[in-house]
């Protein structure tokens, strides 16, 4: 009974405070934006989050006739960065690039902090890892090579790509859990960032690379990795001659990164609006789809709701596998 | 400051000693054999080891064996304002701009350093606030780093 | 062809030239004005570079440091005081041919030959970097890990006077980049539950207050009386220099090559080049008997040196991310937060931004004569400059560039914190640069190592069990026991000598 009447308390004193907070929200968004605007993104040089964050932020800031600068928050593989989102001031005038790692960071201990701490805008890029040999490597498809690890002994396959627990580590450990393989299998090099690994791939520093296709372009064109299967339901529409790894493997597995951008929780939900109506905008100008395409990064706009539904979803497949891989507290 | 190597090299192995000690208890990466705290772990080493070479070879080498002595600067009053007042002018700016604003902290502390290094008050005053409005021009409209506002918050333009 | 057009389009339009100018007459400036040094100008710009485009950003740092290199020139010759350390080996001499009356052909042959030691230094920077970057494409972890170490020890052990001293300040850089969660573990460390510390201590800070607000501290302790300006005519710099040209044709290409070798060892940088030309210079002088008199020869060999070693510093950063000395790794630093990471990757993901730095460096190097023309000019001037109205001044930059990174009042401190313990080490005869080299490379070194332990699955023979890295390793090893051998060469001939 106590508990019941609290809960109404608990109800009554929200509601009001969310009127309250719309109220003074509204008058915010008469006048919003009425200086810069900050976007905090995760993550330096290196990835191309930076890179899509300051596209957006470039056109944003035309649109809206305010400066846009963008902040990197780099460090703790995102924790840093991910938390200063949400700890800024909800006021609108800071929102930020979250990244795939909001969903695994939690699960690892690194940080409490879960995607419930943002008011979703939209989800704009989700890139599909794949799977990369040398060029001169003697396997020539998803089937040999996974024979060929299945047979080895423990360790002797060494695999890179991205950080300890960092989503090329799941895309890698998820494929070995599909086909049967035990994860500690394959030895995984870690490295900061895809490029490092690719590198190191190319140079014969490690047997195995995992990362998405736009980061792995530039060796695959100079002819020295060779790309796989792609761990998506459906084929890329550049590079139409790699198979899924369903189709190479007869495994089903899928698994890629993706950015959004979000503010922190609370802001007011008129501004929040707004953004999504203007970065709405963004994601579909020419110059911006132009920068994307030649990029090779993925293009879309999931919105509000969608997002969040996207997030929670991605949070727990993203649980899972680390439970599998061993690496969730 | 001078302080005598001897000193100086002490203090370094007490930093390696206490980096070492704090590491012992770090984990291992899981399914690796190898963890965060190898690292920092040799370097921490590697400076008690310099360190401690320091030290030993400050007490054998001739010379000095004061182990702490002030320059000229601690003599005149004027130079240790100088100094001080750069140390906590910035400490200032560090714990107070969000609150009053960079417009409001940023003339202050000009023209207090201005006056402590020497300057007469009126050039003081003049450069204070020009500088003010250049670096402001420069960094929040040109370069568009956002300087707090502070306590004009509602006049933000 | 299309990303070197790409690549002019880049370098040639109205906002990078705009900035071009401006970084100049900054890197003139503070070049120019003693007390203010090269490092100073570089650190003081990295904020500003933050919020630029990539190809302009490089545009100011590569003007700025070419220009203040050359500027540091001017008070050494007027007020024998060398504006910056790679001016230092040839003050003296510049300070006697001015009190000779022969200040324009002292700065004038510090101007031109500046200029054709850039430009030396940049073709062997185009030809050599793409070649080397080929090469390090075949690089992995372990050849990595021993070129850190290599070219680290070398920074420590040959070219600095007090080995010791410096090896500690490079552990202790180390460390400040170990903390935080930006290790291959992603684990926390070293900060004691501070959420600022989570991300590290950052690059910036700490360079602009082991760099910029150290200095202001130290001016502001500094006690000793103003010097006094040379009171000469200046008329034509560019007068004779031709004739000179023609003389010392040697000379110059000695200069200019040993500069660049100099500068792209890893650790050395365009200082140690002019200290090393100018001896060399002497050497083999056909009078070296006027050396320290007011003669032209050395000023024009150590002068071509250290703005050759400049371009050649960039070799190896461009193609390793390893650093040449103190400006490369600021550059490093901010390669890196423009998404332009170093290494053999950058030469062929993006050839145009290649091109666009070859050419800014030739650039810089062609509009130095004039520029450096005009400030000779007004140099006397520049010198009058009343710097107790400049320090609160670049105090406020300092604070400002640090804070507007991040917007981090935490930086700010991070800020002071670094400048005063830099002030004092340094007061105790400790070299700081070594510390921010650590800080860039510690990551990079980490990294690596961890990598290479995990393939090697902690057998230490496998970083010795490829080629290049086994004789990159063999090298550092026995750069290690370099110290070790001499103390006891030192000791037996010493022996030899009671005997």
């Amino acid at each position: 009974m106590i508990r019941s009447r609290m809960t109404r308390r608990v109800l009554l004193a929200g509601a009001t405070a969310l009127a309250l907070g719309s109220a003074l929200g509204s008058v915010q968004a008469q006048t919003w934006p009425s200086r810069p605007i900050t976007v905090i993104v995760p993550w330096g040089a290196g990835g191309g989050t930076d890179a899509t964050a300051r596209m957006i932020a470039s056109i944003l800031e035309k649109q809206l006739g305010q400066p846009v600068p963008v902040v990197n928050r780099t460090g703790g593989s995102g924790a840093v960065g991910h938390q200063a989102i949400a700890s800024a001031d909800p006021d609108g005038y800071t929102i930020g690039i979250a990244t795939l790692e909001i969903g695994t960071m939690h699960h690892q201990g690194l940080t409490p902090l879960t995607h419930e701490a943002y008011a979703p805008i939209g989800l704009y890029n989700s890139d599909p890892a794949a799977l990369f040999v040398r060029s001169d490597s003697p396997y020539k498809s998803v089937k040999e090579l996974l024979d060929a690890v299945k047979a080895s002994a423990d360790r002797r396959f060494k695999a890179s790509g991205s950080a300890q627990g960092g989503v090329n580590h799941l895309a890698l450990a998820g494929m070995l859990k599909a086909a049967g393989i035990p994860v500690t299998r394959v030895a995984w090099v870690p490295s900061e960032g895809a490029a490092p690994g690719l590198q190191d791939l190319a140079a014969d520093g490690v047997q195995i690379a995992t990362a998405s296709l736009p980061e792995a372009a530039a060796l695959i064109s100079a002819g020295r990795i060779r790309p796989l299967a792609i761990f998506a339901p459906k084929r890329d529409e550049v590079m139409k001659d790699v198979p899924t790894f369903k189709e190479a493997s007869g495994f089903d597995w899928s698994i890629g990164s993706w950015r959004g951008i979000v503010a922190p929780k609370g802001t007011p939900a008129d501004v929040v609006v707004r953004l999504q109506a203007e970065i709405g905008k963004v994601v579909t100008n020419p110059q911006y789809l132009e920068f994307m395409k030649s990029k090779g990064y993925a293009t879309g706009w999931t919105p509000g709701d969608g997002f969040r539904a996207f997030m929670v979803e991605s949070d727990k497949g993203l649980g899972t596998t680390l439970a599998e891989v061993g690496l969730k507290k | 400051m001078k302080i005598h190597d001897s000193l100086l090299g002490l203090l370094f192995v007490m930093i390696g000693a206490a980096i070492l000690f704090t590491v012992a208890g770090y984990p291992k990466m899981p399914g690796q054999d190898v963890g965060p705290a190898m690292f920092p772990g040799v370097m921490a080493a590697a400076l008690v080891v310099f360190g401690g070479t320091l030290a030993l070879r400050g007490r054998m080498l001739p010379g000095s064996h004061r182990l702490f002595e002030l320059r000229e600067w601690s003599q005149s009053p004027r130079h240790i304002l100088a100094g001080l007042s750069v140390v906590l002018g910035c400490a200032a700016y560090a714990l107070f701009s969000t609150a009053f604003g960079f417009l409001i902290l940023a003339p202050m502390l000009l023209f207090v350093w201005h006056l402590a290094f020497g300057v007469s008050a009126r050039t003081s005053l003049v450069s204070a606030l020009l500088t003010t409005i250049v670096t402001w021009g420069v960094f929040y409209k040109g370069l568009g780093v956002p300087l707090p506002w502070g306590l004009l918050k509602q006049y933000a333009f | 062809m299309d990303a070197f057009f790409l690549a002019f389009t880049m370098v040639f339009n109205l906002e990078t030239m705009l900035i071009i100018i401006a970084a100049s007459l900054f890197g003139l400036f503070v070049g120019a004005v003693p007390g203010l040094s090269a490092t100073m100008a570089l650190a003081l710009l990295v904020p500003m570079t933050f919020f630029m485009e990539p190809i302009p950003a490089l545009a100011a740092m590569v003007t700025t440091s070419a220009m203040a290199i050359f500027a540091g020139d001017i008070p050494g010759c007027l007020l024998r005081m060398p504006g910056t350390a790679a001016s230092a080996a040839y003050t003296d001499e510049a300070y006697a041919m001015s009190r000779n009356g022969q200040a324009d052909t002292a700065l004038g042959s510090g101007l031109v030959f500046s200029a054709v030691g850039g430009l030396f230094g940049t073709a062997v920077l185009i030809v050599a970097a793409p070649v080397l970057a080929e090469f390090a494409l075949n690089f992995t972890s372990f050849e990595y890990f021993w070129l850190i170490l290599l070219g680290i020890t070398c920074a420590i052990v040959i070219s600095s006077d007090r080995p010791l001293k410096g090896a500690i300040m490079l552990v202790a850089g180390f460390l400040i980049a170990s903390i935080g969660m930006n290790n291959p573990a992603a684990f926390p460390r070293f900060t004691g539950g501070n959420t600022d510390l989570l991300g590290g201590i950052g690059f910036l800070p700490m360079l602009i207050g082991m760099f910029a607000a150290s200095e202001v501290l130290r001016s502001a302790l500094d006690r000793s009386p103003k010097a006094t300006i040379v009171d000469q005519p200046i008329h034509n710099v560019f007068k004779g220099m031709w004739a000179l040209t023609v003389k010392y044709p040697v000379q110059i290409l000695r200069g200019s090559t040993l500069g660049t070798i100099v500068g792209a060892l890893p650790g050395a940088g365009s200082d140690i080049a002019a200290w090393m030309s100018y001896a060399l210079s002497k050497k083999f002088s056909k009078e070296p008997e006027k050396f320290g008199t007011g003669h032209v020869e050395g000023i024009i060999e150590s002068g071509a040196a250290n703005n050759s070693a400049l371009a050649g510093a960039w070799i190896p950063a461009l193609v390793f991310g390893i650093p040449g000395d103190t400006l490369t790794a600021i550059v490093i630093g901010v390669l890196y937060m423009k998404n332009l990471n170093p290494g053999p990757t950058l030469f062929t993901n993006n050839p145009q931004n290649m091109y666009a730095i070859y050419i800014l460096f030739i650039f810089a190097n062609l509009i130095m004569i004039p520029l450096g023309w005009a400030t000779i000019k007004v140099a006397k001037k520049l010198l009058n400059v009343r710097r107790e109205i400049l320090l609160p001044i670049i105090l406020l930059a300092c604070i400002v560039g640090t804070f507007g990174m991040n917007n981090s009042a935490f930086d700010v401190g991070i800020m002071l914190v670094a400048g005063v313990v830099a002030y004092i080490l340094e007061e105790n005869d400790f070299p700081v640069a070594p510390a921010i080299l650590g800080v860039v490379l510690g990551p990079m070194l980490e990294e690596n190592f961890v990598k290479s332990m995990i393939k090697a699955d902690g057998e230490f023979a496998f970083f010795f069990a490829r080629p290049v890295a086994g004789i990159l390793g063999i090298l550092t090893l026995m750069v290690w026991t370099y110290p070790l051998l001499r103390m006891i060469w030192r000791r037996r001939s010493a022996r030899g000598k009671a005997a």
